[in-house]
């Protein structure tokens, strides 16, 4: 399963056809029968629900997508809650405008099986795929404990590798382009070009790497990514000991001039923007509970930031990165110098968090 | 605090102070542009989910200098470069290059110092997009995409409780670092002194558009000219698989700053006392300028020397161990300051290094020597009229392995690097001069160069001493049957 439900005209018609509304089995005291748990499933997808469908996952759940790990980043076998929404993520983070179609929902005890198609555009080559395939689910006390995905990810590879043999005409995404085959256009930019320095740690695609502590640059606005950036190249970020910062001195110093500066902000925010952290779906920790209006007030009610105010969006950050900004905020690493008047107010207000479990409680409510 | 803090936060201030010179107005070169129809370029463009340019494009400059790690950008200019998204994509462009008679080499992270890939004629490939770690923890093995930087791989690895020997400054990728054979971490211990020899197979383009497996069982001469062959290797790398090792539980190690006046008590214990050492403990030595002595000044009041070892071991008791001949030594007692007892991991080391050789101006030389204290001597009596602001020398012991045979072929006791650095342009000439003139000087004690490393631009005469003469005639005859027709530009100064 590599997307959201496409149209929800089809998921309530399947809904009707059950016989039985999902969401009223599913609050109806004893677990729900297989089907229902699996619709459910499709239509929390079709909802951008995270939340409603992490609570369909056995912690125990195996979710596997036949395909080479290596080769297609959501391939391989990954297990419970967790891996489910890791899973979601790379599928995002890797496809657009995907399209699902689920043709029937075949039922043997506690298994179902979903044969379909997925349309998908692959976001690095610019192919757009249609594979056959049949979903595998099996289903104990209303939830999943294993998802099979049978697949023809011979033809989803070739995509990732670039075979427009693999791509379909015709059927092409809204958003995609127009000219130039099935592929983004070709972007010779300035701004691409200044980015090679930037891909090793942010990502082909800037969703940053997580193995080198480099956080997502995607849907930041662009006056937060060039103010940082400037105060990097002129010593009011990355001291020494902010031990994964200093290396941006370097790299931003390296970018030709401020209008290359310019060039590659306006790369980086026309790259896909994966979707965000769904804050407003998720509750509020009691630990934190007093904190979080003081960020709201700049960040947004659902951390999506506010320019005006010079906030960058929290939602699009990684956990880990927040709770180390936070720190560095607090210690001196960031927010001191007297002209980075966004950062002292930031380090200002980041001293009245309490403790290191607030910290960590902030990341998790606000990172991906 | 990082390893040699003193002289990083000097270049540090001095970099938040450097204006920087726009290249070109970028502003008036943004948005898509495409190779003119019907062109050569848009042929390949056509072909390719990747990028083309050329020269004459607006943009072409700017994706010129960047394909350059660091701040000098050596002045040559090929006729395009391709910004690959796949290895299709580089088949796609090697069989273009071949079809239009021009001569491709390779760039990844830009980090050769004498940036070799530039060449004033024929096409660059750009792989630095090519990502992706896929490890297979109970087989202790990897393949990882040539884009992929020496940290991230050990950030990665690190999960699974495995380790590569990767390069030491951590945003070097992994490519031209192993295929030039690779001064890693602890590659004494760990791949027979250096890094290429933890390489299983190669994914590996050749110059008829082929992509194919290299290693000791299929195209095994191929394998063996990737295997050290560098910027003379005729193909590109699009994948690397790789052997690892058990992680070292802790990095533990210390750093001892001394006086100038200490420099030759610290090369005969480099000499002496290292070699002594478990192949598990990395020992080297650099010289910096202190922070608080201006320039100008001899180096006896302005150089600081940094003794820096690293035990990679399976607990802090062991490392303490493992140092303790070392730290018995009388010189630790004339240490001017020190940090001792640090349990350490990849993650500090790679920070500390960043700090160390930050992105500025640079150029530098290396040999490979038998005898440090012979060639200290000749860097001494060098130093003096050093030009550069910041010039470090590198003394690094890599053991006494056999190497097996590969095209990496040159190895000695020990490793000596000098690497330039400089703020304004006008700076340059006179630093590669001088280094120049300390590198002829050196050559009776060389045995050969580290080809990663070495000054191609100001010996090129020399390349051939990073190969032995078996392995530089074997290279070139290997050239001949894999690229007959000279698809892959040759060694620096060779095409």
């Amino acid at each position: 399963m590599t997307s959201k439900l496409p149209k929800a005209g089809i998921v309530a018609a399947l809904v009707l056809l059950s016989g039985v509304g999902a969401q009223q089995a599913l609050t109806a005291g004893k677990p729900a029968d297989s089907a229902t748990v699996v619709r459910e499933l499709y239509a929390a997808f079709e909802r951008g629900d995270m939340v409603a469908l992490e609570q369909l996952i056995a912690p125990d759940a195996t979710w596997t997508y036949y395909g080479p790990p290596d080769k297609l980043p959501f391939g391989g076998t990954r297990h419970g809650p967790k891996g489910v929404a890791e899973f979601f993520a790379t599928v995002d983070e890797t496809l657009e405008n995907p399209v699902a179609v689920q043709r029937a929902f075949i039922v043997s005890g506690d298994m179902v099986a979903v044969p379909g198609t997925e349309e998908s555009t692959v976001r690095k080559t610019g192919i757009r795929y249609k594979a056959d395939l049949v979903h595998v689910f099996k289903v104990r006390d209303g939830k999943i404990v294993s998802f099979e995905e049978f697949i023809d990810s011979g033809k989803v590879l070739l995509a990732f590798q670039g075979d427009g043999s693999a791509g379909i005409g015709g059927a092409r995404a809204a958003s995609a382009p127009a000219a130039g085959g099935a592929r983004r256009p070709v972007d010779r930019s300035a701004g691409k070009a200044a980015f090679t320095t930037c891909l090793g740690c942010h990502g082909n695609d800037g969703q940053g790497r997580a193995y080198m502590h480099a956080p997502d640059l995607t849907g930041l606005d662009a006056e937060y990514l060039a103010r940082q950036l400037t105060n990097y190249r002129t010593g009011k970020r990355g001291k020494l000991d902010d031990a994964h910062g200093f290396q941006m001195v370097g790299r931003a110093t390296a970018i030709p001039g401020p209008d290359g500066v310019k060039a590659v902000v306006s790369y980086i925010t026309a790259l896909p923007k994966p979707q965000a952290a769904p804050v407003a779906n998720r509750p509020v920790p009691a630990a934190i509970r007093a904190i979080v209006p003081t960020c709201a007030a700049c960040h947004g009610a659902a951390g999506e930031g506010n320019a005006a105010l010079q906030a960058p969006a929290l939602d699009r950050l990684d956990a880990d990165y927040i709770a180390r900004q936070l720190v560095n905020f607090r210690t001196g690493k960031r927010g001191y110098h007297a002209d980075d008047v966004a950062g002292a107010t930031m380090a200002a207000s980041a001293q009245t968090i309490p403790d290191r479990k607030a910290i960590d409680a902030l990341a998790a409510y606000y990172g991906k | 605090m990082a390893r040699f803090a003193l002289w990083s936060r000097r270049r540090f201030l001095n970099a938040a102070a450097v204006s920087v010179p726009a290249a070109v107005a970028l502003s008036a070169c943004q948005g898509f542009s495409r190779p003119k129809a019907g062109s050569d370029a848009a042929a390949l463009q056509e072909r390719i989910a990747g990028t083309v340019v050329v020269k004459g494009d607006e943009t072409y400059e700017t994706w010129r200098e960047a394909m350059i790690w660091q701040r000098a950008k050596a002045n040559r200019r090929p006729d395009m470069i391709v910004q690959v998204e796949s290895a299709g994509d580089v088949q796609e462009a090697v069989r273009f290059a071949a079809a239009n008679g021009m001569k491709v080499t390779t760039r990844c992270g830009g980090h050769s110092m004498a940036a070799c890939f530039l060449r004033d004629t024929g096409m660059l490939i750009d792989v630095s997009r090519l990502d992706g770690i896929a490890v297979d923890k109970a087989a202790k093995t990897a393949v990882v995409g040539p884009g992929v930087f020496c940290r991230g791989l050990a950030e990665r690895l690190a999960e699974d409780g495995l380790a590569f020997p990767g390069a030491h400054c951590g945003t070097v990728p992994i490519s031209g670092f192993l295929l030039g054979g690779g001064v890693g971490m602890n590659t004494n211990a760990w791949s027979s002194g250096m890094s290429v020899f933890a390489v299983n197979a190669v994914d590996i383009v050749t110059a008829d558009g082929r992509l194919l497996r290299a290693s000791a069982q299929d195209n095994a001469d191929l394998f063996w000219a990737a295997r050290g062959g560098g910027p003379g290797l005729f193909g590109v790398v699009v994948k690397f698989h790789l052997q690892c090792f058990d992680a070292p539980k802790v990095i533990w190690g210390a750093t001892y700053v001394f006086a100038f006046d200490a420099l030759d008590e610290v090369t005969r214990v480099m000499d002496e006392v290292v070699p002594r050492l478990d192949k598990d403990v990395e020992t080297l030595v650099a010289i910096a300028a202190a922070p608080d002595v201006p320039f100008g000044e001899p180096p006896e009041k302005r150089q600081r020397i940094y003794l820096d070892v690293n035990a990679f071991v399976a607990s802090e008791a062991e490392g303490r161990r493992k140092l303790t001949p070392l730290l018995d030594q009388p010189l630790i007692a004339r240490a001017i300051e020190r940090i001792e007892n640090r349990a350490g991991n990849f993650d500090r080391y790679y920070s500390d290094n960043e700090a160390s050789f930050p992105q500025g101006h640079w150029m530098g030389d290396a040999v490979w020597v038998d005898d440090p204290q012979a060639a200290m001597a000749v860097l001494k009596a060098h130093m003096p009229e050093c030009p550069a602001p910041r010039a470090t020398p590198v003394l690094l012991y890599m053991g006494t392995n056999p190497l097996p045979d590969a095209a990496c072929s040159r190895i000695a006791r020990f490793y000596l690097a000098y690497y330039m650095e400089w703020d304004e342009p006008a700076e340059e000439a006179a630093s590669r001069a001088y280094c120049l003139k300390v590198f002829n000087a050196l050559k009776p004690v060389a045995r050969g160069s580290y080809i990663n490393e070495m000054d191609q631009e100001g010996r090129p005469q020399d390349i051939h001493e990073c190969y032995s003469p078996q392995a530089w005639k074997r290279l070139a005859a290997l050239r001949g049957q894999w690229d007959p027709k000279g698809v892959f530009h040759g060694f620096y100064g060779e095409s």
